[in-house]
C-alpha cells in the first residue's frame, strides 16, 4: 500500500533548483514549496531517520520507568518485557493455551476468507444485477462495528474456536472480496479483444487474460486478508474467550501483571510484523513470476 | 405563458428522478430483505430459544429502548464517538497535510506509521487504561488512536502525491498562500479527505465499540457483553441490528458526500 516517491527528474525541475539557489534571498524567487526536498537533514538519510526515531523510542520505554518518569505499575522496562516473552515463548504451557489456538485461528479465518472473497468477487463481477443491489452495502460494510456480533457468535455457539473464526474471516471477506472486484474490473479492454481475436476457449481466457489482471487486486485483498484475521481473532479473544494470546494478555490486565502484559503485546507485535513481511516476500516472489 | 411551458417539463423530469429514486431505494432494499430472510428461516429451523428470530429480536430491542439505563448507555457512546471522530477528523487532516508538504520527514515518517496502523491495536487498549485509567477519557482517546492512522496516512499521502505542475503553475501565476489553498491545494486534496473520513469512522467506532466491550459500566458495548452473561440472546440479536442500523447512516451520508467531491474535482 506503501506509495511510490514520485520521480522528479523532469528537466524543469533542474532549472527551478538553479534559480532556486541564485534568486534565494530575492522575494519574487521560487516559492519553498517547489524547491527540492533535502535528501539529508542534519547530516542524516531518511532511513537514519526512521531507525533513529525507533530507538529514541525504545529507549524512552526502556528508562522512564527506571528513572521513575512514569510509575513501574503503567510502564514496564523494555528489557525486562522482552526478557518475560522470550522465557514465555520457553514454556510448553503457553504455546498450548495461547500461541497456538490464536496463531490456528488467525491462518484458518485469513484462508477461508481468501477463497471465500475469491470466489465472492469473482462470482459478484459475472453478475452485474446481483452486483447492483450488493455494492452500496460492500463500500458501507465496515462502518458497521462487526465485533457487535461477537457476543451474539458466542452466546449461539459457546465460547470456543468457532466464533473467533467465523467473525474474523466474516470480518475479512468483504476487503477480498472488493479488491477482487477492482481486480477483475481493470481487465484492459484490448486484452478483452487480443482474447477474442486468438479464439481463446473460456478456460484458456480466464486463465491467461482474465486472472492475471485480476491478481493485482486479489494480492491487495490477501494482504488485508492476513491482517484482519489477525486483528479480529486478537480483539474477539481480548473481550471474551477462553484461550489464545488476546485473552492471556487481557487476563494479565486484570490480575496487575503488568510485567506479562507487556510481554504480551510485545508478542502481538511480532505476529504483525513478521505477517506482513512473510506476505510482502510472497508478493515479491510472484511479480518475479509475473515478469520473467 | 412561459411559465406553463416551464413547469410542465419540471414536473415531468421530478416524477422521472422521483422514479430513479425509488428503484434506487428498491434495489437498495434488496441485501436487508436477503439477510432477514435468511435469518428467519435460519431460527425457525434452529428454535427460537438458542437463537432467537429477527420478530424475538425486535421485542428485545423495542424493551431495551423503553430502559433508561440502556437509553443512557447508547447516547453515552454517541457522545464519546462524536468527539473521538471530531479529535480524529481535526488532528489526521492537519497532521497528514503538514507531514506530506513536508516531503523528507514524510519520507521518515510513512514507513512509521503504516507500521503502527497495521498493528491490531486493541491489544494496547490496556496500555491507555494504565496510563489514563477507566474512564471517558482513555475511552476516547483509544478511539481516536484507533481512527486517526487512515486519516493522517490517506491526507499524507494525496498532499506528498499532490501533481507538481499545479504548485509550478502556482507558482508561474504568482499566488498568494490563501489563492494556493483555496485554488489548489483544497480541490486536490478534498476527494482524499472525504474518503478518508468515511473509513476513520467505522474504525474510531470500532474502536470505541470495542474498548467498551473490554472494561467499562457505560456504553452499548457494555450492554452487548452484559447480556451474554444473561443469556439474553434476543437483546443481543436486537442490539447489533440497531447498532447496524445506526452506523450505516453517517457512513452512507459520507460516501454520498465522496462521490459527490469525487466527481466535482476528479472529473
Amino acid at each position: 500500500m506503501t506509495a511510490p516517491i514520485p520521480a522528479r527528474t523532469s528537466p524543469g525541475e533542474s532549472v527551478a533548483v538553479v534559480n532556486a539557489t541564485s534568486q534565494a534571498r530575492r522575494p519574487s524567487g521560487v516559492p519553498a514549496y517547489l524547491r527540492d526536498a533535502p535528501t539529508r537533514q542534519l547530516g542524516l538519510s531518511a532511513r537514519s531517520w526512521t531507525w533513529l526515531i525507533v530507538s529514541a523510542f525504545a529507549v524512552v520505554v526502556e528508562i522512564a520507568p527506571r528513572a521513575g518518569w512514569v510509575d513501574a505499575f503503567s510502564l514496564v522496562p523494555l528489557s525486562e518485557s522482552l526478557r518475560t516473552a522470550a522465557s514465555l515463548l520457553g514454556q510448553r504451557d503457553f504455546w498450548a493455551t495461547a500461541l497456538v489456538p490464536t496463531l490456528s485461528a488467525m491462518v484458518i479465518a485469513a484462508v477461508l476468507s481468501i477463497v471465500s472473497g475469491v470466489l465472492l468477487g469473482w462470482v459478484l463481477w459475472r453478475l452485474a444485477l446481483v452486483r447492483r443491489a450488493v455494492d452500496p452495502w460492500l463500500t458501507t460494510y465496515y462502518a458497521v462495528p462487526t465485533f457487535a456480533l461477537y457476543p451474539l457468535l458466542v452466546a449461539v455457539l459457546g465460547v470456543g474456536m468457532l466464533p473467533i473464526v467465523l467473525l474474523a474471516t466474516l470480518f475479512a471477506v468483504v476487503a477480498v472480496a472488493v479488491n477482487t472486484l477492482a481486480g477483475f474490473d481493470a481487465v484492459p479492454p484490448t486484452a478483452e479483444k487480443l482474447s477474442r481475436s486468438l479464439l481463446l476457449t473460456r478456460g484458456q481466457h480466464f486463465r491467461m487474460v482474465q486472472f492475471p489482471s485480476a491478481l493485482p487486486g486479489i494480492i491487495v485483498g490477501v494482504r488485508l486478508a492476513l491482517s484482519y484475521s489477525i486483528i479480529s481473532v486478537l480483539a474477539s479473544e481480548f473481550i471474551l474467550a477462553s484461550r489464545g494470546l488476546g485473552r492471556y494478555i487481557a487476563v494479565a490486565y486484570n490480575n496487575f501483571a503488568v510485567d506479562e502484559m507487556y510481554a504480551g503485546v510485545l508478542l502481538v507485535l511480532a505476529i504483525a510484523v513478521s505477517a506482513n513481511a512473510l506476505v510482502s516476500k510472497l508478493i515479491r516472489r510472484i511479480a518475479w513470476l509475473e515478469a520473467s | 405563458m412561459a411559465g406553463g411551458v416551464v413547469t410542465v417539463p419540471n414536473v415531468a423530469v421530478t416524477a422521472k428522478s422521483l422514479g430513479v429514486a425509488l428503484h434506487n431505494a428498491m434495489v437498495l432494499l434488496v441485501v436487508p430483505a436477503v439477510l432477514v430472510l435468511l435469518w428467519a428461516v435460519t431460527a425457525a429451523q434452529v428454535g427460537s430459544l438458542v437463537f432467537p428470530g429477527p420478530w424475538d429480536s425486535l421485542r428485545g430491542l423495542a424493551e431495551d429502548l423503553n430502559n433508561a439505563r440502556f437509553r443512557a448507555n447508547l447516547m453515552a457512546t454517541g457522545r464519546l464517538l462524536l468527539v473521538a471522530f471530531a479529535l480524529s477528523a481535526v488532528v489526521g487532516v492537519c497532521a497528514g497535510f503538514v507531514i506530506g508538504l513536508l516531503s523528507f520527514w514524510h519520507r521518515v515518517l510513512e514507513t512509521l506509521l503504516y507500521a503502527v496502523y497495521s498493528i491490531p491495536k486493541i491489544t494496547l487498549y490496556p496500555i491507555f487504561l494504565l496510563f489514563l485509567g477507566i474512564g471517558d477519557v482513555s475511552r476516547i482517546s483509544f478511539a481516536f488512536f484507533h481512527g486517526v492512522f487512515p486519516m493522517v496516512l490517506m491526507v499524507m499521502g494525496a498532499t506528498a502525491r499532490l501533481d507538481r505542475k499545479y504548485l509550478r503553475l502556482a507558482a508561474a501565476a504568482s499566488l498568494t498562500k490563501s489563492q494556493l489553498l483555496r485554488k489548489i491545494l483544497l480541490p486536490a486534496l478534498l476527494p482524499a479527505v472525504v474518503t478518508a473520513l468515511r473509513l476513520s469512522f467505522g474504525l474510531t467506532l470500532l474502536g470505541l465499540i470495542l474498548a467498551e466491550m473490554f472494561s467499562s459500566n457505560t456504553g452499548v458495548g457494555y450492554e452487548l457483553v452484559r447480556n451474554v452473561g444473561q443469556l439474553k440472546i434476543d437483546h443481543i440479536a436486537g442490539q447489533v441490528v440497531l447498532l447496524a442500523a445506526l452506523a450505516v447512516w453517517p457512513s452512507a451520508l459520507l460516501r454520498w458526500v465522496e462521490v459527490r467531491v469525487h466527481r466535482r474535482y476528479l472529473g
